[in-house]
Order: C-alpha cells, then structure tokens, then sequence
C-alpha cells in the first residue's frame, strides 16, 4: 500500500449554509432512490394515469361534450381512484426504505456525526418521497391547468385559480402521505416491513372509514381516512357539491394539516429516540 | 487542550453509562482504552454533542460539544465502530457526499474524496459500489470519510474492528502516517490495547464509566509495573548469584536484566552490586506493555473503586 496522505490542509473556508446540507441530503437521495426502475414506471404509469383522464375531461368539456370547462371541472382529478393508488404504491415503494435503510446500514449514525440537526435529516429525507409524490399529486393538475389556460379554454383567472387549488390541496396530500412513509420507515430497520406497513395503514384506513360509513351511515366516520378529508378540501377548493351528507371541509382541512405535524412530530421524535438506542 | 471534560456524566434512566469524569487531553495522538462497557463510545458520542450530558461539560477544540454541537462536528471527524456504509453508492461518491453534508462545496468535496481515498490505498476500486467491497476496504472508506473535510480531530472508534492480521496492520499503518504525517489530532478508542500502544502519546483508560489513569504513554507505562531494568559491566554472575541467594526472579533480555523489583526498592540492587564487586551501568524502572499497565489497573480499579491513577 502507498502511504501518501494528503499534506495540505484545506484553505480556511467558510461552511455551506445548513439549508445546502439538507439540499444535498435531498439530492443525492433522489437519485438514489428515485432513479430506479420501480419508481420510475410509477411516476411514468402514475402521471399519464392523473394527467390524460384530467385534460381529457377538460377537453371534452371545452368542445360541448358537457357543460363547459370550468373551476368544478378541475375536480376530475381527484376524482380518479388511480391518483389514490398510485400515491399509495408510491409512498410504500419509495418511503419504506428512506430511513428503515438507514437504520439497517447504520449509515444515520454516520449522518447525525455531520453538522447537521436530526431536523436537516427529515427535511432532506421526507422531501424525497415528497418530490416523487408531487410528481402525481400536484404536477398533472398545474400542468393541465397552464395548458387548458394558455389554449384559451378556460380563463386565465380560472387557470390560476385552478393552479393555486391544485398546489394546496396537492401539498397537503402529499404532506400526509409522506408523513405516514418516514414513520412508518423510522420505526423498523426493513425495509420490507415498512412497506408493507404503510401500504396496509393507509389502506386500512380508507377501507375501515368506508365500511364504518357504510354500516352506521355516518358520515363522520370518513373523516377517518386521510384521503377523504383531502378529498373534502379539494371539493370545497374547486367549489364542487356533492349530493347528500359530506364531510365538512374545514373539519377535513384542520385534519388534514393536523395530521403531518403529529407524523413527523413523532417521527422526530423516535429520530431522536435513536441516538440513544443505537449506544 | 484538545478535549477537557469537567464532572461529565451520563445516565441512560437509571443506569449509568459515563462519570462524572475529568479529562484533560493534550493535541496528538490519544488511546481512549477500556473493556466493553467501559463508556468508551459514550464519551464518543458526548464529545460530538450527539447526546446530552446528564451532568458537567465537555469542550472540544475550544467549543462546548452539547451547546455548540454543530460547531464541533463541522470540525471533527469521526468513524464509528459499527457498519455504516450506504451500500448502493461508490467509495468517492460515499466519501464525497459525506464531504458535503460537513458543508464542503460540491467540487472540493469531490476532489477531497478523491485525495482521501488515494491516502487510504484505493485506485480504481474507489468507483465499485461499497456493497462490492472486502470488510478492510470497507473500514478504510470509514476512515477517508472521517478525514474528507480536512477536520483537526478525528475520533476513531474501534478501527481495526473485523479485520484480519494483514488488514489491521495496514490499517495501523494508516493511522500512524494520519497522526505523523498530517499532524492530525486523533482519539483512537480500542479495546486492542496493543492497537493503542503502535499509533498514541497519550492514553485515557476507562473502566466501568470511570477514568482510571490519563496522561503521556510512556510515563503512565513507567509508572506501575514491579520490574527493573539493569546493564551491568564485566561479570555478572556474582550479581545474578546474588539475586538469586535472595529470590529475585531475573530474566535476561539482550544485555539488559529484568529483574523483580526488590522489597527495599533499588537501593537494594545498589547494596547487591556493592558486595559483589559489581559496577551498574543502568538502572531504571522496566516500560511494561499497555497491556500490563492495563490489567494492573484495572485490578487496582476493582480493588480500590476510589483511588486514581495519576
């Protein structure tokens, strides 16, 4: 072996903010995770399945086939069960590993050793499984809403009303689910397991709120599952009645925005847990 | 100082991990020694300000390690005794990115990564997955990531862990270009105490979350111990005669004897060579092994819990 240890010293310099941290820890996880042949057929399959049925709906409506496009119109999009499902696999596939990973390699040993907050850690590693899911929660309807309005279909004001509805309730949906993903991921060292975990709680719940509502006839009984209640503010948002009882969006909205604070409070907190267990 | 830590304590609930210690530990080279449990990683983990102290403080290069946490790790480096790759990613893309989460810029964290990885002896296999690699390639990616963005100290946590003969002799072998050549400041925690002996100045031994000896390597091996070394002139069979009238056990190393420290202390051998004609060219008291001092402090540790070495 040739001993030949570097025999500068780095020039004194100044330190990259902490934000650039959490932009590499970001980065570098994207393309680590998200650059796989899974997520990648997700994200692809994922936004022609939100983002055809969307601007054909809007199409359609433009040239007579129904009413006319409109605010209400750009509802559609939530009203795909495959916008639901493709979210669900994606959180499973992308976030199962995001911490569990590195709780088997031990590699968060080696992160919390940097300049860096436990903090910077799940900012830099939620915001993965956040990107991929915007992918499919946010960028099909903006991008149908930019299109319909640049062609003139609908107004520019509709457009950008449409835009700012689909940025807000996009990112609540994605906050939600991607809280469930790092807890879930953060509570076991499988990757296998936390997948399976969020795939089943975030399923189960919408199945146990369905079957509740069902019997009881209820309607509160929705208010259980997380994709009802961003269904509820999207319907609020895009100014759609539904016929018969509905969830009341602010009710929806204040679970909405409760729910990530309470997921990565407590996935904070199990981070923090960690250190000491992994004495 | 380095590292000076004052009533330094740390409870897990109701256990007690760590203290209350006192160190004081000059820049070089210093063997944190201790057997398992000893609170070896601990005081690791307290210096990097990873966990709070349940009482007294700890300051690393000038800066309180549990209020300027951040601080001292931007300038520490530190390689865990456990697994701690990302098994997906290159050596030079591991090390590189590591470099960047300590707040390089993305070119000099690249170019660092490089150089580091060429110190600890890889060439093209710096751009295989680490999930290719042997174990000693591995550790020796743990340590081009401790050192990549050039920080003053580096706490090194059992490094010679899982490696063979060949493997840990390289690896020591690193370890001492990194504290000779760099002039880097390096914590090496081991329970291989001859790991210790090869690379520090300094030693820390801690035994049972208590420090039982601190100080220079050599005086603290010069201090204990009950053997004395002695050269003599001309003949020596009077004076080992004399021994052994006397029941001084005697070993003869090269021209030195290693004789058993006797009751009366040396004047006794001065006494010995005078009515034996015999003229003494050294006397001086034997450096044991870190291995000896270790064990005769630990006994003395278990046997007197209060007392301290010096």
């Amino acid at each position: 072996m040739t001993l030949s240890p570097p025999r500068y010293a780095l020039a004194e310099h100044r330190l990259r903010p902490r934000q650039d941290r959490v932009w590499t820890i970001f980065s570098v996880n994207v393309r680590l995770r998200g650059l796989r042949i899974f997520p990648l057929l997700l994200v692809g399959f994922g936004f022609v399945a939100t983002f055809v049925p969307l601007f054909l709906t809007e199409l359609f409506s433009t040239y007579g086939l129904s009413s006319g496009p409109s605010l209400a119109s750009f509802y559609s999009a939530y009203n795909n069960l495959m916008l639901f499902i493709f979210t669900l696999l994606m959180s499973a596939v992308v976030g199962s590993g995001i911490i569990a990973d590195d709780l088997r390699t031990k590699s968060i040993s080696l992160y919390l050793s940097r300049p860096i907050t436990v903090l910077d850690y799940l900012v830099g590693k939620a915001g993965v499984v956040g990107a991929l899911l915007a992918l499919l929660a946010i960028l099909p309807g903006v991008l149908t809403a930019v299109l319909v309005g640049v062609l003139g279909y609908v107004s520019a004001t509709v457009a950008a009303e449409a835009i700012g509805i689909f940025l807000g309730t996009g990112t609540l949906l994605v906050l939600v689910f991607t809280g469930f993903a790092v807890l879930l991921s953060s509570l076991t060292d499988r990757k296998s397991f936390a997948g399976a975990g969020i795939f089943a709680v975030l399923l189960s719940l919408e199945i146990v709120a369905s079957v509740l509502y069902a019997a009881t006839n209820q309607v509160s009984a929705l208010y259980l599952a997380p994709w009802e209640d961003v269904l509820s503010v999207a319907r609020w948002g895009f100014g759609v009645s539904t016929p018969g009882a509905s969830l009341d969006p602010s009710v929806a909205l204040s679970i909405v925005i409760a729910l990530p604070v309470v997921l990565y409070g407590a996935t904070y907190v199990r981070l923090r847990r960690l250190e000491v267990m992994t004495e | 100082m380095l590292i000076e830590a004052s009533g330094l304590s740390k409870n897990y609930g109701s256990v007690p991990a760590l203290g209350p210690v006192d160190i004081a530990l000059p820049e070089g080279s210093v063997g944190l020694v201790g057997p398992n449990g000893a609170g070896k990683t601990t005081l690791l983990r307290l210096l990097l300000g990873l966990i709070r102290p349940t009482s007294g403080s700890a300051r690393v290069l000038g800066l309180d390690a549990s209020l300027d946490g951040l601080e001292v790790r931007a300038r520490v480096g530190y390689m865990p005794e456990h697994e701690c790759l990302v098994p997906e990613m290159t050596g030079v893309g591991f090390v590189s990115y590591m470099g960047r989460l300590s707040g390089l810029d993305p070119s000099t964290s690249l170019s660092r990564a490089h150089d580091v990885l060429h110190f600890v002896g890889f060439r093209e296999e710096r751009y295989r997955r680490i999930s290719e690699y042997s174990m000693g390639m591995r550790q020796r990616v743990k340590l081009a990531q401790a050192i990549v963005h050039d920080p003053p100290l580096v706490l090194l946590d059992e490094p010679t862990a899982g490696l063979d003969p060949q493997g840990r002799d390289e690896m020591l072998e690193l370890l001492k270009a990194l504290t000779r050549q760099t002039g880097k400041s390096v914590v090496l925690s081991s329970h291989i105490l001859g790991d210790v002996e090869g690379v520090c100045d300094n030693l820390l031994v801690l035994d049972g979350g208590r420090v039982i000896a601190q100080g220079p390597l050599r005086k603290l091996l010069s201090l204990g111990g009950n053997t004395v070394v002695v050269r003599i002139r001309g003949d020596p069979r009077p004076f080992l005669a004399a021994l052994a009238v006397r029941g001084l056990r005697c070993d003869q190393v090269g021209d030195e004897y290693r004789i058993a420290r006797p009751p009366r202390g040396e004047r006794e051998l001065f006494e010995i060579a005078r009515e034996t004609r015999t003229q003494i060219r050294h006397l001086g008291r034997s450096l044991q092994s870190v291995e000896d001092l270790f064990l005769e402090l630990v006994r003395d540790h278990e046997s007197h819990p209060g007392a301290r070495a010096p």
